[in-house]
């Protein structure tokens, strides 16, 4: 493998993103620039500036038009991909920590942090409603949290969303009968989730936690389907496009590392089978923990980005396509 | 390098100058795998550069959206810059290799390594005898085989003590006989002598490599009798001789051969 060292940012990163052709890597970053790649050479197109404070989270439309992103500045921006400028900045009283686009691309949601008495929510506006895009505007789905809601994501149309919350809880709404969740599961992670993302062809989720678990998830019902179990915590995993792997990535924290007797390290990212939920590869390369990760719809691409402030575009050799696991 | 292989041979060369025109023409040549090398000449600063560079030109079918993509104007961070990557923002990275923990047979190969590190990390309880990470030492199940590799180590120390104190029985009767071999004994010693002035009497027979005072027990005052210890017999013999009867202090000095006290 020889990867790709795309130096862009910073400070450590928060999200990359493979648009839906590939073609593209949206990534954010602990500085105040969300940056966009050619994933093919590594090249940057450019930077969406205006925030003013860490970029939790980014995520494209699926025409790659429109891209949004999460910031710890109180605000959550839409951006016009192709040419950088601001298109809508959504206000709240608490930093928002995630954020994402629906199937049509036309709703955007996202989620806010818990802070003193103000609780973390989780709201969703519309693009096409100008009255909700306005300073002031009111979300037309809103829902409070009294533990923080750390991700949220469409998982089925423009209908279904679910969220991740520090307890480990995971709580499924229906857009259309906003009261109440259609499913929750408490049981499946005991610490914070990471991250959750879809499979390509939507039907299943995997969610990364700090308990060093990432689980496979019935995108239906939230049912928990397989675990994978890493010796260190788990800050992001994917499920690739074309093949039953697993990848996960994560490690210590750097303000952790001196406080536990193992020696430091165990910064690779590690491939699993999807079904047997067993390691079977695993490859290094960050200076640190990875912090994200994303697999490319050719499902020959991973990117990840780490603490160290870089993004690695790993593309993988022969070795792994020609690679059969054998029961 | 072809070309200038190609030119060596070349009839038509007429004058250096001519050869120098030609070669600081630009050129490329084609490869047999596609690549191109591209040698282009510059000047700056009054310097003269060779820029050789080497490229391979890939037709690709992608999408009419993705091909659409790729006339994107820069913005931002990087407003004005030219197409293709910066060295600013883009390398490429070492080669890194993938490590297949099942290899094709299905082993497991990193699992020894892995348990160890889990069980580290989640145990708390340690055994000093089976260095264990299983159970505390009071609770060893093999704990009756650890105790008696203890002792012999025990034994081992002993030994080892013994032998460093020199207290072989050979070595002891060693020193013994040649101890009783080589001592006189001094009798009839005034209370005034003490070690150093006796010392420097017998050190003119011979060396002295002992000097015994006896003292009482509980006063602390000599006895009046002492063992001088010579290094060789014949000092011994020669102390005998010229000492005896001589007169230190008020006291006339015997001086004879130690009787061996067994």
């Amino acid at each position: 493998m020889r990867p790709l060292s795309l130096k862009g940012h910073e400070r450590a990163l928060t999200r990359v993103r493979f648009n839906r052709e590939g073609d593209l890597t949206f990534s954010c970053a602990k500085d105040k620039k969300p940056c966009v790649w050619y994933t093919e050479n590594g090249e940057r197109i450019g930077s969406y500036d205006g925030h003013n404070g860490a970029v939790w989270d980014i995520d494209v439309s699926w025409d790659t038009t429109k891209c949004v992103t999460a910031s710890g500045d109180l605000t959550v921006k839409i951006w016009d991909a192709e040419l950088g400028n601001c298109l809508y900045t959504i206000n709240h009283q608490t930093p928002m920590k995630s954020c994402g686009f629906s199937y049509s691309g036309n709703l955007v949601c996202f989620t806010t942090q818990k802070m003193t008495k103000n609780l973390s929510t989780f709201q969703v506006r519309d693009l096409r409603d100008s009255s909700q895009m306005v300073e002031g505007g009111e979300s037309f789905f809103y829902s409070q949290f009294d533990v923080n809601a750390t991700t949220a994501l469409f998982t089925q149309m423009d209908d279904l969303v679910t969220i991740g919350f520090e307890s480990g809880l995971l709580q499924q709404y229906d857009l259309r009968n906003p009261d109440t969740p259609i499913h929750t599961n408490e049981s499946v992670h005991r610490y914070s989730v990471q991250d959750l993302q879809l499979s390509p062809r939507g039907d299943f989720l995997i969610s990364a936690s700090r308990d060093k678990t990432a689980a496979l998830l019935d995108v239906n019902d939230l049912k928990k389907l397989k675990q994978y179990k890493s010796e260190r915590p788990v800050n992001s995993a994917c499920i690739s496009p074309n093949r039953d792997h697993i990848c996960l990535g994560g490690g210590e924290d750097a303000m952790q590392v001196t406080q536990t007797s193992v020696s430091a390290g165990h910064f690779e990212a590690k491939i699993y089978h999807m079904v047997f939920e067993e390691e079977f590869a695993r490859f290094k390369g960050h200076f640190g923990p990875i912090n994200t990760m994303a697999w490319h719809p050719s499902g020959t691409i991973i990117a990840t980005g780490g603490e160290d402030g870089y993004i690695r575009i790993q593309e993988f050799d022969e070795d792994y396509l020609g690679f059969t696991y054998d029961f | 390098m072809t070309g200038i292989n190609a030119m060596a041979p070349a009839p038509e060369v007429v004058s250096w100058a001519e050869a120098v025109e030609q070669d600081n023409a630009p050129h490329i040549q084609e490869g047999a795998d596609g690549t191109r090398t591209e040698t282009a000449f510059t000047e700056v600063d009054g310097v003269r550069w060779k820029v050789v560079t080497q490229f391979k030109v890939i037709n690709k079918r992608v999408p009419k959206v993705v091909a659409d993509r790729k006339k994107w104007v820069k913005f931002g961070s990087c407003k004005g810059e030219p197409a293709g990557p910066q060295v600013a923002t883009t390398y490429v990275a070492e080669e890194v290799d993938m490590q297949f923990t099942r290899n094709r047979a299905g082993e497991q190969i990193l699992d020894v390594q892995e348990d160890k590190q889990t069980a580290k990390t989640t145990s708390r309880e340690h055994c000093r005898h089976c260095k264990g990470n299983d159970h505390w030492s009071t609770h060893c199940p093999y704990k009756v085989m650890y105790q008696l590799d203890e002792e012999a180590d025990a034994d081992k120390d002993t030994e080892k003590d013994r032998m460093a104190m020199g207290m072989r029985p050979d070595g002891r009767q060693i020193d013994r006989n040649r101890s009783d071999e080589n001592t006189c004994r001094v009798t009839n010693l005034p209370q005034e002598m003490n070690e150093d002035e006796l010392r420097d009497l017998f050190g003119k027979i011979g060396r002295v490599i002992r000097i015994f005072i006896a003292r009482d027990k509980v006063t602390g005052l000599p006895k009046g009798f002492a063992f001088v210890t010579f290094e060789s017999r014949d000092d011994a013999a020669r102390a005998i001789a010229e000492l005896n009867d001589i007169r230190m202090y008020h006291m006339v000095l015997k001086v004879e051969w130690t009787r061996p006290s067994n």
